[in-house]
């Protein structure tokens, strides 16, 4: 029959080995023995509740089972092991028990040599630190670039796709602060050994445990509530392609087809598209797509209104439209700045082309117009939609 | 001349005693004999000492069965230990000197 196991959240780094000493020393006085350890959790046995003692040995090799039989003969028993490979080194974490009364010598009896013996952790963590830093660095730079740096087109991508890089950097800042607890442990205890000082085996580790379980919680909450409005957002609110009806009032300002031809027969269109996406960077995005004919001719207006966290970032946005539709755009264009708009961009149907586009923006407002009509102007839509913003 | 830093306690006594090949088993009783009791070193204790002496060419293993792993000191490890040896033996000689002068001083 299988005994069941209690499972406890390991709140401390495992190299920090005093405290982990301590702290599985009380869990055995509660009746809690150590039965494994994982990456995050601890797992025990039920037991009659006896006073213990518990050492960590770190090496850099797996030991023999005739230096395990040592251990043994010692008076220390073994109970696990944990294996940490992390850039290709191997940190192994045997842990050894023994009755607290029984009169054996300790694991460790030179504090020098114990030392030494954290040389390689302290190497690993050393790099482990590092790394994560410079990673960290490298993503935030690149954030950076793409957002500051880039052409237009990629930064209208960032500011307004680019959520995702959020998860990544909550990601890699849980990660340092994880890297820089353990370089903070083992350089205390190798401070400590070098001086000449044993391991205080009763360390404290509730001051620890309680930041660990702050910090943890604090991650994986931030973690978890991204990765929920992702898994939303994919599942919601992400409706691109799919025709459904229009509401009866548009939550978004757009002149309509029907406004702009004076034509009441457009509305009742059955060719259209209304989409309302939201992105993790915070920008809401807005699209209506309208077709009708007027007698033969076809008719089509698309209004796509980009609702951004934060002003400042308007212009890049309605600059990185811009840069998205080429050349044809950028050469045909001339501004066309009117109240109550910051600024707006018209190209005019020129050269047989029926296409013409408007780009505006107010505030922390954005919009990308294109019109096909033989009747009206794309200029003509400006008016239109100051109307829906002052009303 | 070429001089090391102080040796631990721990790594003296395991320099010395392998002048005899010998295992774990072996090294912790032959530790406790040459110190007359006084060192009772851990197991810990003694593998770290044995895996650093391994890596710095100080001692070598002699007969690895899989199982069990018989060392013995190098010849660098032999160098060492007498520069250790002549080490304490000086600061023996100085510390017997000076309260030998400090005694002449106070009469």
């Amino acid at each position: 029959m299988s005994e069941k196991l209690v499972r406890k959240w390991l709140l401390d780094d495992i190299a920090d080995i005093d405290c982990n000493e301590s702290w599985l020393s009380d869990l055995a006085q509660e009746g809690l023995f150590l039965d494994h350890l994982g990456a995050r959790f601890a797992y025990f046995k039920r037991d009659t509740p006896r006073t213990m003692r518990y050492r960590f040995d770190v090496l850099s090799r797996m030991l023999t089972s005739d230096e395990l039989g040592l251990y043994d003969s010692c008076g220390w028993h073994f109970v696990t092991l944990y294996n940490e490979v992390t850039f290709g080194a191997d940190v192994i974490y045997y842990v050894f028990t023994t009755d607290e009364n029984a009169t054996v010598p300790e694991l460790h009896t030179d504090p020098m040599e114990q030392a030494a013996s954290l040389v390689h952790l302290h190497r690993q963590s050393t790099v482990n630190l590092v790394l994560m830093i410079a990673l960290t660095a490298v993503v935030v730079g690149v954030q950076i670039y793409m957002t500051a740096f880039t052409s237009p087109s990629t930064r209208f991508n960032t500011l307004v796709y680019g959520g995702s890089n959020y998860i990544w950097t909550t990601f890699y800042a849980f990660y340092i602060w994880q890297g820089a607890r353990r370089y903070l442990a083992v350089r205390r205890l190798r401070r400590r050994l070098s001086g000449g000082q044993t391991l205080d085996h009763h360390a404290d580790y509730r001051k620890v445990h309680r930041n660990g379980k702050i910090a943890n919680i604090a991650f994986w909450g931030i973690y978890g509530l991204l990765l929920l409005v992702l898994v939303l957002i994919g599942t919601i609110f992400l409706e691109r392609g799919t025709q459904k009806p229009i509401p009866a009032e548009l939550n978004f300002p757009a002149a309509r087809l029907a406004e702009l031809e004076t034509d009441p027969a457009l509305e009742l269109s059955q060719r259209t598209v209304w989409n309302h996406q939201r992105y993790l960077t915070g920008a809401v995005v807005d699209d209506i797509f309208e077709e009708g004919y007027l007698g033969s001719k076809r008719v089509y207006l698309s209004t796509t209104c980009y609702r951004l966290p934060f002003a400042f970032e308007a212009p890049a946005v309605l600059e990185g439209m811009m840069d998205r539709y080429g050349t044809y755009f950028t050469e045909n264009a001339h501004r066309a700045d009117t109240e109550p708009f910051d600024e707006a961009w018209i190209t005019d149907a020129t050269d047989g082309r029926r296409e013409c586009y408007l780009f505006a923006r107010r505030g922390r407002e954005v919009w990308c117009i294109y019109l096909e009509s033989d009747t009206q102007g794309v200029e003509n839509i400006l008016p239109l939609l100051a109307e829906k913003l002052d009303g | 001349m070429e001089t090391s830093a102080p040796m631990t306690e721990a790594m003296y006594y395991v320099l010395l005693t392998l002048s005899v090949p010998s295992h774990g088993y072996q090294l912790l009783s032959a530790i406790a004999r040459a110190s007359r009791g006084r060192v009772q070193m851990g197991p810990g204790t003694l593998y770290g000492v044995l895996t650093r002496l391994e890596s710095e060419k100080m001692i070598q293993v002699v007969n690895d069965d899989g199982r069990r792993k018989t060392y013995e000191i190098t010849e660098p490890g032999k160098a060492a230990l007498a520069q250790e040896t002549s080490r304490l033996q000086a600061m023996l000689a100085d510390q017997e000197r000076w309260e030998g002068e400090v005694k002449c001083l106070k009469n």
